[in-house]
């Protein structure tokens, strides 16, 4: 019952991203105006496939390749900075596709520190440093390619994991205090950083220029209003340059359908957190409990750190919506993160019948 | 050392715990959920301001929706049956400005000034333009190639947020006026207007973008184009023969001139498909430029005009009463010697007849037997028969605006109005109707939906629709055709319609002259009319030729009888072809009478056999052999109708 409650979420989710991937991208590029919506549908299927294939399957099986698959996809990691091109060496390119290997490892990576921690019985400073430390460490590659939204949202899953684990608070304040310094000195160290958290603090000091996005996703709202302005009918897709279908997708929805439209998305992802996390609380064993409660807010804190962008209340990331936004790798590992919620519920289900 | 007292310290709470709640866990995954719940929380209350009570923001987005344009696609092609263009986006330039960095800058609003008079822009209206507060405004759309290349030079002086020049595409129609009435027109933003622009808008039309015209805090324009063109729009191919339609609108507009007519109009189908081959309407109008002509010159009056057909409409009421036998092609009618009162009114025949059979009725046009016939199918009988025949309703052409034309019910005639539908008043059709009810006899009975769009083809060659007739009942017998066609031929030998006639390939028809109802009274203003088919044995084509208001004679056999003529004689020895097959025997498109066919066929009997084989036969013109001329791989046998 709560595993369909979540893969109808998810489902309705993934067809109103389909829905508005194509609306947005098709009046951009001609030459083949479905390309965007095909590949999304492929990421889909697969994506899909997979989620059914992990929700069949024990969790210990994971549990037991995690740590195998952690070396791997941290090696594709390290790959994109070897193989990537452009600027942002983010993607491994194949013909046809290009891949974002960050997107596996984030999922993977809760997986292992699920592992990790369900051995863990105490908690104390020492494991603290230790896992933050292993955190930098292991994101340090996606830091260096650059992104610093899957870098920073790494090290949130590592305090997560370190929070549901038992970690005293305390402990966890305690590593909050250098985080200031370091965020002072990678803003110095990269200037374009300092603009964007300028333009965060008010983005109409450079309407042009960094705040751009954030300024017309707030306009996207504004102009969409209570109901929307109808599907298609919506003319501030134009104005996103380029991020309009991942990072930025929540502004067109709401232009086209609305505040009433964004209260529905934002109740399917309120039955996943919902699901997730009661199923979570009432498991037993404890690395299906942690595996499950970081799956959960794998999906949940993406959601909500890319809705707060969107309405100005965190500076702009790049991190995707999930289900929702165009982007195959990011949806793939969405639907791994699922995959691993519904084998948790399953287990507990079967357990009380 | 105190570390690890400490830690010793919590493990035991926390086993301690641990036996009381379970897994501390538990706990922190509720306190998680809450905290993810309070996330969205917040965004919704956030979303939820933004959405509907930043009055600031609703403003800026509505000003900024204000400065986006539309780039279309090329509109697709439209061809005539032969594959010829006639219609066709061809490229243009579109001229814009950004007033506000403008307007403060003496230099560059001279240079503004000066475009505008290269351009032939009003002083007043570019000063105007200039005093706007936008940011965005056409000095002038769809410039020419040549226009565009005159102001280069000084469009080059500005930067590109000030000054610059969009491509867009603009309709042409190479035929101009000729054929308006069908092609239709577009407005500037390439909308169809009329004719098949109109009805096949959605489909003509290309992809639309709209561009964001955006604007920095200075007022900068930064476009946001498009990375590459929208696809264009789907290519129309219509039934329209452009040869036929250049002959008929020249005719037309020749005749219109001679008997100084105030209008004409002309329908040509193929009888067999119910194919639109050609329609005129005079005075017409260019295409290229509809905003110069007046608004009724752009009225295609073929299948846009109602008005009572008179004499024409005798083959229907006869056929109609051939077909229910309630009279026979022996029967005899008394036709008062030229003049009959009947009930109120008094009608009169322009050739005065004692008696005559239906063959006579037809061939000569008598308004007295034909009511009397109209009177002996009586008023339901003729109605349904009428009704049947597409009166009173639309053909369903696909074309815009198509009129129904008028045909009340039965139970609303008076037996006058029954004896005047005879000879072709108290209704009112369109040419087009006529055609089409006319086209019936002539293919032994169907009646068939009228078309002028054959297939649709989209930009990457597929055939995304292929029309094929329609047949929609039938109507006549062979043999009532058989004899009404007859009856025509016989106009044309003998009748009102000897003007009509055309050798070798002889025709059929039908000669109308109806008197123009105006405030309620019937004037000395004229509708002349023809309609025929032709070849005789072999029908091809069914035009219909009117002239309204002539001046210079009005009987239709004197008035249009001679232009159906001409151009379907013109037409059809265009089209006549003989193909000659390896068995010898040979085929034909368009041929003569059977006489004539036995003619041809005895002297390709009469050639060397073998010769026929090794050689292509080619035979040109029509009518009886004139001479033979022999090359090295080629027979070419010409004829001459003398």
């Amino acid at each position: 019952m709560k595993s369909y409650l979540v893969v109808f979420a998810v489902l309705i989710l993934s067809a109103i991203g389909l829905l508005f991937v194509f609306n947005v991208t098709y009046v951009r590029n001609f030459a083949n105006p479905y390309i965007f919506v095909q590949k999304q549908a492929i990421a889909l299927a697969l994506g899909l496939a997979l989620m059914f294939v992990i929700s069949r399957t024990p969790l210990g099986v994971l549990r037991r390749l995690s740590i195998f698959l952690l070396v791997i996809s941290f090696c594709f990691v390290i790959a994109t900075l070897i193989l990537g091109s452009g600027d942002a060496k983010r993607w491994i390119r194949l013909p046809g596709f290009s891949i974002q290997p960050v997107e596996f490892f984030k999922i993977v990576l809760t997986l292992f520190l699920a592992n990790v921690f369900s051995k863990i019985e105490k908690i104390d400073f020492s494991t603290v440093i230790s896992f933050v430390t292993l955190g930098l460490f292991l994101s340090f590659p996606v830091y260096l390619q650059p992104d610093y939204g899957n870098f920073a949202f790494i090290m949130i899953m590592v305090i997560f994991m370190l929070f549901i684990a038992g970690a005293k608070l305390r402990y966890l304040l305690a590593i909050a205090f250098p985080i200031i310094p370091l965020l002072a000195l990678a803003v110095i160290t990269a200037p374009y950083r300092m603009r964007r958290l300028l333009v965060f603090i008010d983005p109409w000091t450079d309407p042009q220029g960094s705040g751009f996005q954030v300024i017309q996703s707030l306009l996207s709202y504004a102009s969409g209003g209570l109901t929307g302005v109808g599907i298609g009918e919506g003319i501030q897709r134009l104005f996103f340059l380029p991020a309009v279908h991942n990072d930025f997708i929540i502004s067109s929805i709401a232009e086209e359908v609305g505040f009433l439209g964004i209260v529905v998305i934002v109740l399917l992802y309120s039955i996943v957190a919902f699901v997730g996390f009661l199923s979570a609380s009432r498991l037993k064993d404890r690395f299906a409990k942690l595996a499950v409660a970081s799956a959960t807010f794998f999906i949940s804190a993406q959601a909500i750190l890319n809705l707060l962008v969107s309405v100005a209340l965190l500076p702009t990331k790049g991190l995707p919506l999930p289900f929702i936004s165009y982007g195959g790798s990011s949806t793939i590992a969405n639907f791994i993160a699922i995959g691993i919620m519904l084998s948790g519920i399953s287990a507990e289900e079967n357990k009380l019948s | 050392m105190s570390r690890g007292r400490k830690s010793k310290e919590y493990s035991s709470r926390s086993s301690q715990s641990k036996k009381k709640v379970g897994d501390p866990a538990t706990k922190r995954i509720l306190v998680s959920l809450f905290l993810v719940l309070a996330g969205f929380g917040i965004y919704i209350v956030r979303a939820g301001y933004i959405s509907m009570f930043s009055e600031e923001l609703k403003e800026k987005a509505k000003a900024q929706s204000k400065t986006t344009i539309v780039i279309k696609g090329k509109r697709g092609k439209i061809y005539d049956r032969n594959g010829k263009l006639i219609a066709k986006d061809i490229p243009s330039y579109s001229l814009w400005m950004n007033p506000q960095t403008l307007r403060t800058d003496e230099a560059k609003r001279k240079n503004i000034y000066e475009i505008a008079k290269i351009l032939k822009i009003d002083q007043k209206e570019i000063s105007d333009k200039l005093q706007k507060k936008v940011h965005f405004v056409w000095i002038k759309r769809q410039l020419t190639e040549d226009e565009f290349r005159s102001v280069k030079r000084i469009i080059e002086r500005f930067s590109r947020n000030e000054v610059g020049v969009i491509k867009e595409w603009k309709r042409f129609y190479p035929y101009g006026d000729v054929v308006a009435h069908i092609t239709g027109f577009v407005n500037i933003d390439s909308e169809g207007l009329a004719g098949l622009e109109l009805y096949y808008d959605r489909k003509l039309k290309g992809k639309e973008i709209k561009l964001a015209v955006l604007r920095d805090a200075l007022g900068r324009i930064i476009m946001n184009f498009p990375p590459d063109e929208p696809p264009p729009g789907y290519d129309i191919y219509t039934t329209v023969d452009i040869d036929l339609q250049l002959l008929l609108f020249e005719e037309l507009k020749n005749q219109m001139q001679n008997m100084k007519a105030k209008g004409a109009f002309a329908i040509a189908i193929d009888p067999n498909t119910g194919e639109v081959l050609a329609g005129v309407s005079l005075p017409s109008f260019d295409p290229n430029y509809p905003s110069k002509y007046p608004e009724k010159s752009r009225q295609a009056k073929f299948y846009q005009y109602v008005f009572e057909p008179g004499s024409v409409f005798k083959i229907f009421v006869v056929a109609s009463a051939l077909e229910s036998d309630i009279i026979s092609p022996t029967d005899s009618f008394f036709c008062h010697e030229g003049k009959w009162d009947f009930k109120s009114i008094t009608i009169r025949d322009v050739k005065k007849i004692g008696y005559a059979t239906p063959r006579e009725i037809v061939a000569l046009s008598s308004n007295i037997c034909a009511s009397q016939i109209s009177l002996l199918l009586g008023k339901e009988r003729l109605y349904n028969y009428l009704k049947r025949l597409g009166f009173g309703s639309k053909t369903g052409v696909d074309l815009p605006g198509e009129e129904s034309g008028l045909l009340s019910h039965f139970s609303r005639w008076y037996d006058v109005d029954l004896a005047v539908i005879g000879f072709g008043y108290f209704i009112g059709v369109t040419p087009l109707q006529i055609a089409t009810a006319f086209s019936s006899i002539v293919n032994d009975g169907y009646i068939l939906r009228p078309y002028i769009v054959s297939k649709i083809v989209s930009p990457h060659r597929e055939i995304i629709y292929q029309a094929k007739p329609e047949f929609r009942d039938k109507i006549f017998s062979k043999q009532t055709c058989e004899l009404m066609k007859s009856f025509m031929r016989e106009t044309v030998i003998s009748g009102t319609g000897k003007r009509a006639e055309i050798p070798f390939f002889l025709s059929a028809g039908k000669t109308g002259t109806s008197r123009k109802l105006k405030n309620g009274k019937y004037v000395k203003e004229y509708i002349s009319s023809f309609i025929g088919f032709s070849p005789y044995e072999d029908p091809k084509i069914v035009l219909f030729v009117v002239f309204d208001e002539p001046e210079e004679a009005y009987y239709g056999g004197e008035v249009a009888s001679p232009v159906f003529a001409s151009v379907v004689e013109k037409y059809l020895s265009s089209h006549l072809q003989f193909s000659i097959n390896s068995e010898n025997s040979y085929d034909k498109s368009y041929s003569g009478t059977s006489s004539q066919k036995v003619l041809l066929s005895k002297f390709l009997d009469s050639l060397p056999q073998d010769k026929l084989k090794e050689k292509k036969v080619t035979i040109k013109g029509y009518g009886f052999v004139n001479h033979v001329e022999e090359t090295e791989d080629e027979i070419v046998i010409q004829l001459s109708p003398n």
